[in-house]
């Protein structure tokens, strides 16, 4: 067994595993804070890699102030969208299906706006960063090495800020219980428009992380709302830890699959998995 | 003749027993009032007997078949009738429609039939329509066979709700609180109605917090606490039971 | 009776009127009139599920897909299948490409719905879409057999010959536009019956009420299988269609774009309705191109309406327009009503 390549498809596949991580875990926010699932989701992580790569690449921004912009522009979308989308529906009858489906048009709407503005067309950039070293046989690319620093330092940031500070456990508390949130007096819309925001935050930044990695185009929503679901639901719903675990397993699998079993089937492995949990475990792998 | 039968019936949520060892033999022709305080077991017991929850140990037997195993609409099948504690209505349908839906194991039109609508066809629908409207005739509620279910008043909606379980034609009858959040008027409605249910041999079981209906109606009561059958018996033998009042008055019972 | 009967001039009006439309257009719009159709048997067999069963299914486009495909592959012959590099030159008329296209789609929707109807709401939108998912990476991947992201090319025209009769061939939008009606006409009508059967009363029940249904005898598990699979058999009557119609087939047509269409169809026309589906099919094929859209600005606005449909007309277009005639129908009674009683 060449043990070179293989431990280049556990780079490869962890990599990928924690840019899924991190755009799953703002899927898991809104599920578990707001208990809806939020379409739109994949539109904001391909807003956020769109507007840096096009701030970085064609208008030649500097890097950080590129991120500042996507991250401000990222969040003021967040807030409108749960503005305007999901609080007029907050609360009524079957909201959870009327606001999947309302948010499905909002990333209908969202995709295609993009191609308004920035044409069909991907857009690629690279970075200081982008370069690749190889030692003992094995290519890393510095845009990984950064994805994994900061995308590790988000995860572990929101998981102490969750945990300790007041804010944080507001919204653990209303995620598990609205009623006797609201009785101990945490104003629950207000918590879910800070829900709302801090997930948008996450799907921008996993979208700036990622752009240098993958080309971007305004229709890779999709791609990547499917595999926030399939992560979150193995991971089991509003499960902040387990979907941690579960994108880093989903990226590391692919990758050993894709170079042992069958290339072209790389992605399909996501869905085999999923429907598989969903049948037989359907409250995810992991206990809330 | 026994037609229902609970063996050791139980069910265990957690640490919670909801209904713990019960027995109880409900004979052809009974009207059965199962009584006891909120959290007693009662509705549990009705999941338990219409196939809505499975028993953690113990079984049910339906003229001597076990049918705690089988799932609602075979239990159905079998000819055991339920209305529900709430939103047991179709909303959107008519009042007439309501009934029908009652009439489901009681007809047999294919998708063939009514695609080329078959003579056949014709005289189910025709069959079915007559049906209904005597049903709501017998209720009162005729007039307003056209009217959505979801625009009655509570207590007509379930009174509706019990015609829908005579559509059935079945041989046992579950009411869980029928007269629930009645006025006078209507829980003599629902009053008359049981007794006419008794009148065609239906046997059945009832669960209410109405006194009135429970003691002028049953021939026999079984009384649940905790999940536990604390008594049994005719109303005179039950109400004089100090195990039962002592129950009662320990959770604050209401006389409603 | 009389009730029924005015149902039934109803929809011979509406009939007469869709066999007018196409009547001295230009070729273009009577190629957009035929897409209508075909996309509006393509949204009520997806309204079956939405709309009568009450679930949702986010798994539909793959029965679209694959009962477009089927024809595809299965009605090239030499010199087709010579243009797209594909093994198969099958040659199969009309009249064998339909049921297979059918039992292709009827036994796909049987076990991809046995597997996912164990779940309700989102969960069975994720299973069907997983599965939607998967047939579409293995039509793009199985490149030999497929022919990939071309898809098939090359389908030759639809032509049906019965004995003693001249051919038939339909190879203008004009000519494909009545068989589309056809097909249409006879889907309406039978989901209208469906709906009227003991089969769609019980569907029905399930809707409204799953609990109270199963308590009066209604396998729930069986009907919405039984549903499922009927709604996937005529997604497959549609995609039989649309690659007859187009002579093309590709992998975007059991992709995600077509599970967008056929939400927007249904939820902007209205769901449980037999003509919301079709004016949803209306709206999503002529609003954008009577206001001159640009191509990348209709799913925007079609997002924008989604959105806005679900916040305020949740039952949908067609439904809201049925109920406000109610009232102005109710108020102009009234109106005579108290004009009546003031003359009396």
């Amino acid at each position: 067994m060449d043990w070179a390549l293989f431990a280049q498809q556990v780079f490869y596949g962890l990599s990928n595993g924690m840019a899924y991580a991190l755009f799953a875990i703002g899927l898991v926010v809104i599920f578990g804070i707001l208990g809806i699932i939020n379409v739109a989701h994949g539109e904001f992580y391909m807003m956020g890699a769109m507007i840096f790569s096009w701030l970085v690449a064609i208008q030649g921004v500097n890097l950080v102030v590129a991120a500042v912009i996507a991250l401000a522009v990222g969040v003021i979308i967040g807030i409108l969208s749960n503005r305007l989308v999901v609080q007029p529906i907050y609360g009524k009858p079957s909201f959870v299906l009327a606001t999947f489906l309302a948010t499905l048009g909002l990333s209908i709407f969202l995709a295609n706006l993009a191609t308004v503005v920035w044409g069909a067309f991907p857009i690629n950039v690279t970075t200081p960063f982008s370069l690749v070293v190889r030692p003992g046989g094995i290519a890393i690319a510095g845009d990984r090495i950064v994805l994994f620093v900061i995308g590790g330092a988000v995860l572990w940031l929101l998981m102490q800020w969750m945990s300790k500070s007041l804010l944080g456990k507001q919204l653990q508390a209303a995620a598990q219980d609205a009623v006797s949130a609201r009785l101990v007096g945490i104003n629950l819309m207000r918590v879910y428009a800070i829900g709302f925001g801090l997930a948008s935050v996450l799907a921008v930044v996993s979208g700036i992380l990622m752009a240098p990695i993958w080309t971007s185009n305004p229709y890779m929503g999709p791609l990547v709302i499917l595999k926030g679901f399939i992560v979150t639901i193995v991971a089991g719903m509003g499960n902040f830890r387990g979907a941690i675990i579960v994108g880093l397993l989903l990226g590391l699998v692919e990758a050993i699959f894709g170079q042992y079993v069958a290339v072209q089937y790389r992605e399909a492995v996501g869905y085999g998995v999923m429907i598989l949990v969903l049948l037989f475990k359907p409250e995810g792998l992991f206990r809330r | 003749m026994v037609i229902l039968e609970a063996k050791r019936l139980s069910k265990h949520f957690g640490g919670l027993r909801a209904v713990d060892k019960v027995d109880i033999g409900i004979d052809q022709g009974d009207i059965y009032g199962l009584i006891g305080p909120n959290g007693s077991g009662k509705t549990t017991f009705f999941n338990l007997v219409t196939g809505f929850l499975p028993p953690t140990t113990g079984q049910v037997l339906y003229k001597g078949e076990v049918i705690s195993k089988l799932k609602p609409h075979q239990i159905s099948q079998r000819g055991i009738a339920r209305t529900f504690q709430q939103n047991s209505l179709f909303p959107h349908l008519t009042i007439k429609e309501n009934i029908i839906a009652g009439r489901h194991l009681k007809t047999s039109g294919s998708i063939a039939g009514s695609f080329f609508n078959t003579i056949s066809y014709k005289e189910e629908q025709k069959g079915l329509e007559q049906k209904a409207m005597e049903l709501l005739t017998f209720i009162g509620l005729e007039e307003r066979a056209d009217v959505l279910a979801k625009n009655l008043p509570h207590g007509e909606q379930r009174i509706l709700e019990i015609a829908i379980t005579l559509a059935e034609e079945p041989q046992l009858i579950l009411l869980d609180e029928p007269a629930t959040g009645m006025n006078a008027i209507e829980t003599a409605k629902v009053i008359n109605l049981i007794q006419s249910i008794r009148e065609m041999g239906t046997s059945v079981i009832i669960v209410e917090h109405h006194m009135q209906v429970i003691m002028g109606m049953c021939n026999r009561i079984g009384v649940l606490s905790s999940g536990v059958k604390i008594a049994e018996g005719t109303p005179e033998d039950v109400s004089k039971n100090k195990e039962v009042i002592a129950a009662y008055l320990g959770s604050g019972w209401k006389h409603a | 009776m009389k009730k029924y009967n005015k149902h039934l001039m109803t929809y011979i009006v509406l009939t007469a009127i869709a066999a007018a439309l196409p009547l001295g257009r230009d070729v273009y719009v009577q190629h957009l009139l035929t897409l209508t159709l075909i996309l509006a048997i393509y949204a009520l067999s997806y309204n079956i599920i939405v709309g009568y069963m009450g679930l949702f299914s986010f798994g539909h486009q793959a029965f679209f897909g694959l009962g477009g495909y089927t024809i595809g592959l299965l009605s090239l012959g030499e010199a087709s299948a010579g243009r797209s590099a594909l093994p198969l030159s099958l040659a199969w008329p009309v009249w064998a490409t339909l049921p297979a296209s059918l039992l292709v789609c009827a036994i796909a929707g049987y076990v991809i719905g046995y597997v996912s109807l164990q779940m309700r709401g989102v969960y069975l939108g994720l299973v069907t879409l997983g599965f939607a998912m998967l047939i579409w990476m293995a039509t793009i991947n199985e490149r030999h057999f497929t022919g990939g992201v071309s898809g098939v090319r090359g389908i030759p025209p639809f032509e049906l010959t019965l004995p003693g009769l001249p051919t038939l061939e339909l190879s203008s939008p004009f000519s494909f536009y009545y068989f589309a009606l056809v097909l249409l006409v006879f889907t309406i009508y039978f989901i209208s019956r469906l709906t009227k059967s003991r089969f769609g009363r019980a569907l029905v029940a399930l809707r409204e009420n799953e609990e109270r249904a199963s308590a009066l005898g209604v396998d729930a598990f069986k009907y919405y299988l039984m549903a499922f699979t009927i709604a996937a058999t005529l997604a497959g009557l549609a995609g039989f269609a649309y690659s007859y119609y187009l002579r093309y087939i590709t992998p975007t047509a059991l992709g995600i774009t077509f599970l967008w269409s056929a939400v927007i169809m249904v939820i902007i026309g209205g769901t449980g309705t037999l003509l919301g589906p079709v004016i949803g099919a209306f709206i999503f094929v002529f609003v954008p191109e009577v206001f001159r859209i640009a191509e990348e600005l209709r799913l925007l606005l079609f997002g924008a309406a989604l959105v806005v449909v679900i916040i305020f007309l949740p039952q949908g277009i067609y439904p809201s327009l049925v109920s406000l005639w109610d009232r102005f129908i109710l108020r102009r009674q009234e109106r005579k009503g108290i004009e009546g009683e003031i003359s009396k």
